[in-house]
């Protein structure tokens, strides 16, 4: 125990006040930019699907399907290595994978919110175009949160996975919670079961916590639209 | 290169094996009558879904060497240590999502099936063989191409514990000739041949499957 005692401030913060954030800090404000930006990435890919010209349509699925086909690790190397190669831009680590894991979540959540919104009955449109509303009003005002609160269980389970998968950074050596449980093991080099243990404990906590939340949400939004034999893939 | 691609399917092989028997003796716990079976198929599924692939990488890695130390037990680190531990994390993770999609599929067989497989006289086990066992696949197909395409993007993660994979070995081109750009767009496409492979074996299976 006193591995993890000793080490707790480095594991919850990182070298903070001396240096840049970092630890178990870093992952829940990771967890929560990424979480943001890849919603609106999302949102966005499913509103697209809705254009008009089938060309549009056509690039958004063949780049959504993708992104999705290969592993987030690759993913993450592309942005790291290759995009400030190519865009001639200076990327932080930190920020090549945020780019990277946002795109990445985005395109998923960007499918489970296309099966919401596909959920939504056609009335609602004809019923939403018939007090006048535009195209942005009706997506926004109508469609979308009906849409979203029927995919609570996938997006749920798509946020518990972007927490855990922020993990990744940690191969760019971002000193997240788990490169900083990397960097504690390697210097103390006896205790490793006590010091990962601890680590997938705490992610435990989190993720379970926020499966709770959305079991939560669930029960909240029972008025929503249900979506008919979806997929909810990992 | 190769060779991080015959890394990569050794992962992925071998952890599809041992995935699919977990998923199958967990999700039968889970829908046990005896409770506290069914207690522990909870448990383990919600244990390991909910912990990142990465920390259970290092966790098995160094604590497995930490426990069972490499003198008393040469026979563990006999061929590639890192390949073991890679193929035995990935399949735990993976166990509990495939026990999870058995589990759903199992429960989407209407109960008034076995009820009457039961009230025809057949025993539990040929009910469970020849009247659930049929309707389970269909159901449980889709799910399963998904998780069978987790398991080769997961195997990308075992580089971190030095399997010399896919996207290692494109990193060691990047570092050795700066040619990362081409060696990445190979291993990406390699991927996505890979995955693409199987939903092609799935969507046959699937096929074959599906009741006329």
């Amino acid at each position: 125990m006193d591995v993890i005692t000793g080490n707790l401030p480095f594991l919850l913060r990182g070298q903070f006040p001396a240096g840049p954030l970092g630890g178990l800090a870093l992952t829940i404000y990771l967890s929560i930019l990424v979480g943001f930006l890849s919603f609106g990435i999302g949102t966005t890919l499913a509103a697209a699907e809705l254009a008009p010209f089938s060309l549009v349509r056509w690039a958004v699925r063949a780049l959504s399907s993708l992104v999705r086909g290969a592993p987030s690790v690759a993913f993450l190397f592309w942005t790291y290595f290759l995009l400030p190669r190519l865009l001639h831009v200076d990327l932080s680590p930190l920020e090549s994978a945020s780019i990277a894991l946002a795109l990445y979540h985005g395109a998923y959540m960007g499918e489970d919110i296309r099966g919401g919104i596909n959920a939504v009955p056609g009335g609602q449109w004809e019923a939403a175009r018939a007090s006048g509303l535009n195209f942005p009003m009706m997506l926004r005002h109508v469609v979308l949160p009906q849409a979203i609160r029927a995919v609570v269980p996938a997006l749920v389970n798509r946020f518990v996975n972007l927490f855990m998968y922020t993990s990744v950074v940690s191969m760019l050596g971002v000193l997240d919670f788990t490169q900083c449980a990397v960097l504690v093991n390697d210097r103390d080099l006896s205790h490793p079961i006590e010091i990962f243990g601890f680590v997938g404990f705490v992610y435990f906590i989190f993720s379970y916590g926020i499966s709770r939340l959305g079991r939560h949400l669930e029960k909240k939004w029972d008025w929503a639209p249900k979506v008919k034999g979806m997929q909810i893939a990992a | 290169m190769v060779d991080g691609l015959r890394a990569t399917l050794t992962v992925v092989a071998g952890a599809s094996v041992w995935a699919s028997l977990i998923g199958i003796i967990i999700a039968l716990c889970q829908v046990s009558e005896r409770r506290w079976l069914a207690l522990a198929g909870q448990f383990y599924v919600t244990v390991f879904r909910n912990v990142p692939l990465l920390i259970q990488l290092f966790f098995w890695y160094f604590g497995i060497s930490a426990m069972l130390p490499r003198a008393k037990y040469p026979f563990i680190y006999v061929g590639s240590y890192e390949i073991k531990v890679a193929i035995l994390s990935v399949s735990l993770v993976s166990g509990a999502f495939i026990a999870e999609v058995l589990r759903s599929g199992i429960e989407a067989v209407p109960a008034n099936q076995l009820e009457a497989a039961l009230a025809t006289g057949l025993s539990r086990r040929q009910g469970f063989y020849h009247i659930l066992i049929p309707q389970l696949w269909p159901i449980a197909m889709p799910g399963l191409a998904n998780e069978a395409i987790n398991i080769v993007k997961n195997s990308a993660f075992t580089m971190t514990i030095g399997v010399t994979e896919l996207i290692w070995q494109a990193q060691q081109i990047e570092a050795n000739t700066f040619r990362g750009f081409e060696a990445m767009t190979i291993v990406t496409l390699s991927y996505l041949l890979i995955n693409g492979a199987i939903f092609g074996c799935f969507y046959l299976i699937e096929r074959f499957v599906r009741p006329q």
